[in-house]
């Protein structure tokens, strides 16, 4: 029974795109990161030539989820050069059966939810350090951002390792159990509460400052008035790319900046 | 000229972050941002800056074999610009954010570039393989990553030296309306941000309430 993952090769787990390239994405980095389990396995230099080019095929997963292949290839990998009763076959099956799923939930919930959701929590403490907390604890934001992400991303992605060495193909049934959706439902809950408590305070911060009141026809209206317009715009034409919205934002202060003058 | 070096290298280890090592997402522009303005002396506008970028592309993210526009180089040559011509002035930072994007923009293109030279790299590997060199594994994917940090660096410090002589030339020439809408765009970016991430939770599940 496996008791700890060799620290090496959790290292090279982070070279895994280090030569992405357009025609078979992560192959090289793949073959990198198995490189030492395969010399182990195979001390023959022949056999191995047959193992290496077997794995230099097209391969592309979420680099954070590529863990679970890698242990599940290993212990394949082992069962096969120590004679088992295991298909040749079983290895490249499971890199091409196992990674489009896994890739879609390791990019959903990692870079959909898990990063968004560190982001609102860093957006809220500037936005907070600006108005309730003094102006020098705004470091604070980008070091929680940092922090938080890579407690949750280091963690996982040594436990998903680990986990997969000692579960092999229960491994499946595991990801379906973990019910990731749900997590990431959660997650998207609390994100647009902190946003929403992010645009309060944005809005109380910079709407009211009675320098900033716009006088547009003898009416004198505060800044907030505009925020709001513009958070509706926004979310109303948020299907365009973001360049479109920035430029068009920018045009947008133009015109309100001309008209103000 | 050492500095703008040295901020070159730290720059490209930065937007190697995005995809060719770790994923650690030191390259986002909440972090990167504020990073860049410490190191100038000018936190707030890297902060400022990093704030919007992080909402307006919040959804911009690396799948599949789309390559998305480098946050990084965007965040990174706009607060530089910012903070090394004219320091603390908040229509500076925003100009100088609207001049990085055609840049990020660019860089993209050479980052494609970069990606498909790696692919004669994989070439090399492979024929190595056939012929018995397996230590080009291991040198292939260091020259792949030295080859990014060396094109990012590249990049990076050209991109600091012409864009921000382009920079101070176009802003010492602009009129003051213009100065002045750039002014207001400070305080009106982080709403359109705003609206940006609004627009994503509109499909929101709310998972007790599901059947």
């Amino acid at each position: 029974m496996i008791k700890r993952v060799s620290t090496r090769l959790f290292l090279r787990t982070f070279f895994i795109q280090s030569l992405w390239n357009f025609e078979r994405l992560q192959n090289i980095g793949f073959l990198y990161v198995l490189y030492p389990v395969f010399k182990k396995l195979y001390p023959d230099k022949d056999k191995r030539k047959e193992v290496l080019l077997r794995h230099i095929g097209f391969f592309n997963t979420n680099p954070y989820m590529a863990n679970i292949i890698f242990a599940m290839v290993i212990n394949s990998e082992k069962a096969i050069a120590s004679g088992e009763d295991v298909s040749i076959k079983k290895p490249e099956m499971i890199k091409a059966i196992m990674s489009g799923p896994i890739a879609a939930i390791g990019d959903s919930f990692f870079w959909g939810t898990w990063r968004p959701f560190v982001s609102f929590i860093a957006i809220l403490l500037i936005i907070l350090s600006v108005n309730v907390f003094d102006i020098f604890y705004i470091w604070i934001a980008p070091v929680a951002f940092i922090f938080l992400y890579n407690i949750v991303h280091l963690v996982f992605r040594y436990w998903i390792l680990f986990i997969s060495f000692r579960l092999d193909d229960k491994m499946i049934s595991l990801i379906s159990k973990l019910e990731i959706s749900y997590l990431g439902d959660m997650f998207r809950v609390v994100g647009l509460v902190v946003i929403v408590t992010a645009i309060f305070f944005y809005f109380e911060s910079f709407g009211f400052i009675p320098t900033m009141h716009l006088y547009f026809f003898n009416y004198n209206m505060p800044e907030a008035f505009i925020y709001g317009i513009i958070l509706l715009l926004s979310f109303l034409f948020g299907k365009f790319r973001p360049v479109v919205m920035f430029y068009c934002a920018i045009l947008f202060s133009f015109i309100l900046g001309y008209l103000e003058l | 000229m050492e500095l703008i070096i040295w901020l070159s290298v730290i720059g490209a280890i930065c937007s190697a972050d995005i995809t060719a090592f770790g994923q650690f997402m030191i390259s986002r522009p909440i972090f990167c941002g504020p990073l860049f303005g410490y190191i100038l002396g000018d936190v707030n506008t890297g902060l400022w800056l990093g704030l919007i970028i992080e909402m307006m592309w919040i959804n911009a993210i690396p799948m599949g074999v789309s390559v998305p526009v480098d946050l990084t180089m965007m965040t990174i040559l706009s607060v530089v610009w910012a903070c090394t011509s004219y320091q603390g002035s908040q229509e500076a930072a925003i100009f100088a954010l609207a001049l990085a994007i055609p840049f990020a923009y660019l860089y993209s293109e050479i980052d494609k570039g970069g990606r498909l030279f790696n692919t004669k790299i994989m070439h090399w590997i492979e024929r190595g393989i056939e012929q018995g060199k397996e230590y080009r594994i291991t040198q292939g994917i260091f020259f792949g990553l030295f080859l990014f940090l060396l094109r990012a660096s590249i990049a990076y410090f050209l991109f600091f030296l012409i864009g921000g002589i382009i920079f101070k030339q176009v802003y010492s020439f602009l009129p003051y309306e213009v100065i002045y809408g750039l002014k207001k765009a400070w305080y009106y970016l982080p709403v359109f941000g705003f609206g940006a991430v609004m627009y994503n939770f509109r499909n929101i599940k709310i998972p007790f309430l599901k059947k």
